[in-house]
């Protein structure tokens, strides 16, 4: 009996504010109340107290969450993997901003949406106290009154007009564990994506895919031939390349130099032969034979102008370089690889 | 109507002469929320497509679900043999797949604004636009996104852009455009359908209630996730939506930013321009605001609802659409004026090609669907009430903005600084196949939502039929909006 529940049913909006009003006459804490419509009626309209929305702090605390997220990401993009690109700092202000808006207002969505649902103490699959004609137009007045009380209430709504009052015994919590078993589903659905996908990305699973391009038959060609070079263009000659000559006059081994081809290595050579030039960088192990360890005798013995062509012309496996630096830039990373100690 | 049927209908005015009378059924016949129905009725004419079906309706789906079959056959075809198989040559590397990028995107932006911005703005007419306008914006979003992918060649590739640490050492760099354009988009696109799902919640209990068995009853009865409606449930729904708008809009802007960012950051010439931004994001809203008056026509057509879907709905986009064609041409005139005067050799090459050369009849159709047929018909509220001359602009406005996209896109990349490396693109079949794919898939996917859920907010209309009513002015009866929240 303790548990009993009372739903009443009223037809009309215009009896509810009065029903509200006789319970509180009774007694009965506004807590134990709960209205239900299938229009959004205010509180004022229910004569029932204002109760504290908590969407606007949900929608700050989403706010913090993203803010942080967005900055930790770029700390982890920027610092942890610096890239130097285009003349710009290692930690970019505006487009830092850019995400930082972005991810700070997806933060602050989907904390809406799902504070919602914890506000709310949704998702609820049980039997929770509900009547289908809701929907429909009619006013529900759920009301869980004490034992003592229950006779009481029940005649103060029957007297404020209720077309229809169940007494149900039941919680109007129950089924609410039914949410841990949704979460638990998803996040079980979720494990399992993850799992499988793991199983695609460590090569248990292999589909005969042709992955590389050079493996792909590929038709057509994508590079059309280009037009002829207009009669007053000036042709540009490369370096000439002949053993023991320096291909153009070397550049100085001088701190600046020096900088300039750390950074230089750091983006054309060190993801193969790593960052200390000892052959382990972080490509190296689709390679046979390995990149050359460049602190090794072998390399440091070379002339120049041969660790300079192997830049220019590639060398086994290794690209060329030509494109990627200019002469001068690629005596920069001569100077830098003669720096190399073990 | 029987007596519990009558329950939200209110009260409606009693006329006291036959002129009154007359002005009732007048403003009952323009206004939806002036013309309460009993609920039952309502949500019965509004869940009747959910069960049932008919032949135009499968033909349809066959149609449209074939042509996405035979897309999605030739982009398998596409990634196996290469990106040879389209037009795609130096130096016009980016083509269709882009142009259509840009185009379902901006499609996209604009549902989610035109529902957002109306909703928080309080626009009285919204109410049974919001949730097509909502799905417009998810479907064309995914069908955009999908361009990406496919202009991508090797798409399996596509998670190097997700920055999780990995075992290849390397992070997607934040200073492209195009990881913005990513972030962007997935923001965009997991927020939009979200959104759709926090406004449908009372509407998805409604259908829990309405179907009493079977699958559709257990269907919807996770979906709705025990939506009771009540009290407590009611206010913080309403201060979500009201939160998530708000945080919706700039993201919505920035995501078409960013696209415009991505042209502009190039220093290809006639893309470079500062004022790419916000002339993408107006393109974007007038197309979008197109899109929805299309998409509320058929399904106002072919679901029978023109109880929800009146004229006075076309008249307000209507007016939306003729707002947007006249800041567009503002827009678009400021991106023409500045290279026009500066007369920069390369600039002026692309502009000479628009007007005078190949791409003319393209350049002036475009001129003439975004501004010359709006700005003449839509000033007027009697061609702005009739649904097909509505409908007729609003095609001649997707015409006229996949123009723009396309014109931007293929042709101008085909006129950079250097005269040696000039090209011209045609589209080839693997594209065309791929393009009529992407039209089909969003109405494939606007077939099945139908099928899955109600798309006219009931508990919205419901809830504005409650707060408006006639009120006696002198001898004037005039539409009154009680303002509640």
């Amino acid at each position: 009996m303790a548990n009993d529940v009372l739903l009443a049913l009223f037809d009309d909006l215009d009896p509810v504010p009065d029903a509200m009003r006789k319970l509180r006459q009774m007694g009965l804490p506004d807590d134990r109340v709960t209205v239900m419509s299938s229009v959004p009626y205010q509180s004022q309209i229910l004569a029932r107290p204002r109760a504290r929305d908590r969407m606007p702090r949900v929608a700050l605390l989403g706010a913090i969450l993203g803010l942080v997220t967005s900055v930790s990401l770029l700390a982890a993009a920027f610092l942890l993997y610096p890239v130097v690109q285009g003349g710009q700092p290692i930690v970019p202000v505006p487009p830092s901003l850019i995400i930082t808006i972005e991810v700070t207002l997806l933060g602050t969505m989907w904390t809406i949406f799902f504070g919602f649902f914890v506000v709310n103490r949704l998702p609820a699959f049980g039997q929770p106290v509900y009547d289908r004609s809701i929907t429909l137009g009619k006013i529900g007045v759920v009301v869980r009154p004490d034992e003592a009380q229950a006779l009481e209430a029940e005649k103060a709504l029957r007297e404020a007009g209720a077309g229809d009052l169940q007494r149900l015994s039941g919680d109007e919590g129950a089924g609410n564990r039914a949410w841990i078993r949704f979460v638990l589903g998803v996040a079980g659905v979720l494990v399992v994506g993850a799992g499988a996908s793991l199983l695609f990305a460590y090569g248990v699973i292999r589909i005969p895919f042709p992955s590389q391009m050079v493996d792909q038959d590929s038709v057509g060609y994508v590079q059309g031939p280009r037009l002829s070079v207009p009669a007053e263009a000036i042709p540009v000659q490369g370096p000439v390349l002949l053993a023991d000559q320096p291909a153009l006059a070397p550049v100085p081994a001088t701190a600046n130099s020096l900088q300039r081809g750390a950074v230089l290595y750091t983006i054309d050579c060190a993801v193969c032969h790593g960052v200390h030039g000892t052959g382990d960088g972080t490509l190296s192990s689709f390679f046979n034979p390995p990149p050359a360890d460049l602190t090794s005798q072998d390399v440091q013995q070379l002339p120049d102008a041969d660790i300079f062509l192997a830049i220019t012309q590639g060398r086994g496996d290794m690209l060329k370089l030509a494109e990627n630096l200019s002469p001068s830039q690629r005596w920069d990373v001569v100077n830098y690889v003669r720096s190399l100690q073990k | 109507m029987s007596e519990r049927a009558q329950i939200l209908v209110g009260r409606p005015p009693q006329p006291e002469d036959r002129e009154q009378a007359q002005q009732i059924a007048q403003a009952q016949e323009r206004h939806l929320l002036l013309d309460p129905r009993p609920a039952e009725e309502m949500e019965e004419s509004i869940l009747r497509p959910l069960s049932r079906g008919s032949v135009w309706y499968w033909t349809a789906l066959l149609i449209l679900g074939g042509a996405v079959l035979v897309a999605g056959l030739t982009w398998l075809t596409q990634m196996y043999w290469g990106m040879g198989l389209t037009g795609l040559n130096r130096p016009v590397m980016w083509a269709v797949y882009i142009a259509n990028f840009v185009y379902f995107i901006g499609i996209g932006v604009a549902g989610t604004f035109i529902s957002a911005v109306l909703r928080l703005l309080k626009f009285p007419w919204r109410a049974p636009v919001t949730r097509a306008a909502e799905m417009l914006t998810v479907f064309a979003l995914a069908t955009s996104g999908l361009f990406p992918l496919i202009h991508l060649g090797r798409t399996w590739k596509f998670y190097w852009m997700l920055p999780y640490p990995n075992q290849r050492g390397v992070w997607p760099s934040y200073h492209s455009a195009l990881m913005w354009d990513m972030t962007a988009i997935l923001i965009y696109l997991s927020s939009s359908v979200l959104y759709a799902w926090l406004a449908m919640l009372p509407d998805l209990g409604i259908a829990r209630d309405r179907f009493e068995e079977g699958w559709r009853h257990r269907y919807f009865r996770i979906l709705a996730a025990g939506w009771r409606g009540t009290e407590g449930q009611w206010r913080t729904l309403k201060t979500a939506i009201t939160l998530f708008s708000l945080a919706i809009i700039p993201v919505m802007v920035f995501m078409h930013t960013i696209v415009g960012w991505d042209f502009a950051m190039a220093i290809q010439p006639d893309w470079h321009s500062s004022v790419f931004g916000p002339y993408f994001v107006t393109g974007a809203i007038l197309s979008g605001a197109a899109a929805v008056i299309i998409v509320l026509a058929i399904i106002r057509r072919a679901l029978h609802l023109e109880y929800f879907v009146r004229p006075e709905h076309f008249d307000g986009l209507g007016k939306l659409l003729l707002v947007f064609s006249v800041a567009w041409a503002y827009m678009y005139f400021n991106d023409y004026l500045v290279p026009w005067y500066g007369q920069e050799p390369a600039a002026k090459v692309i502009q000479q090609l628009f007007e005078r050369g190949a791409a003319s009849p393209l350049w002036l159709l475009m001129l003439f669907s975004n501004i010359l047929l709006p700005w003449a018909t839509l000033w007027s509220r009697r061609l702005r009430t009739s649904v097909p001359v509505v409908v007729v602009v609003s095609l001649f406005v997707q015409v006229g903005m996949y123009l723009e996209r396309y014109l931007i896109v293929a042709v101008t990349l085909g006129r950079n600084e250097l005269p040696f490396d000039w090209g011209q693109y045609t589209p080839h079949l693997a594209e065309i196949l791929i393009t009529i794919g992407a039209f089909s898939l969003i109405g494939f996917l606007f077939l099945v939502f139908v099928k899955l859920f109600p798309i006219i907010p009931m508990w919205e209309i419901q809830e504005g039929q409650m707060l408006h009513a006639l009120r006696r002015i002198g001898a004037l009866l005039v539409p009154t909006r009680a303002e509640l929240d």
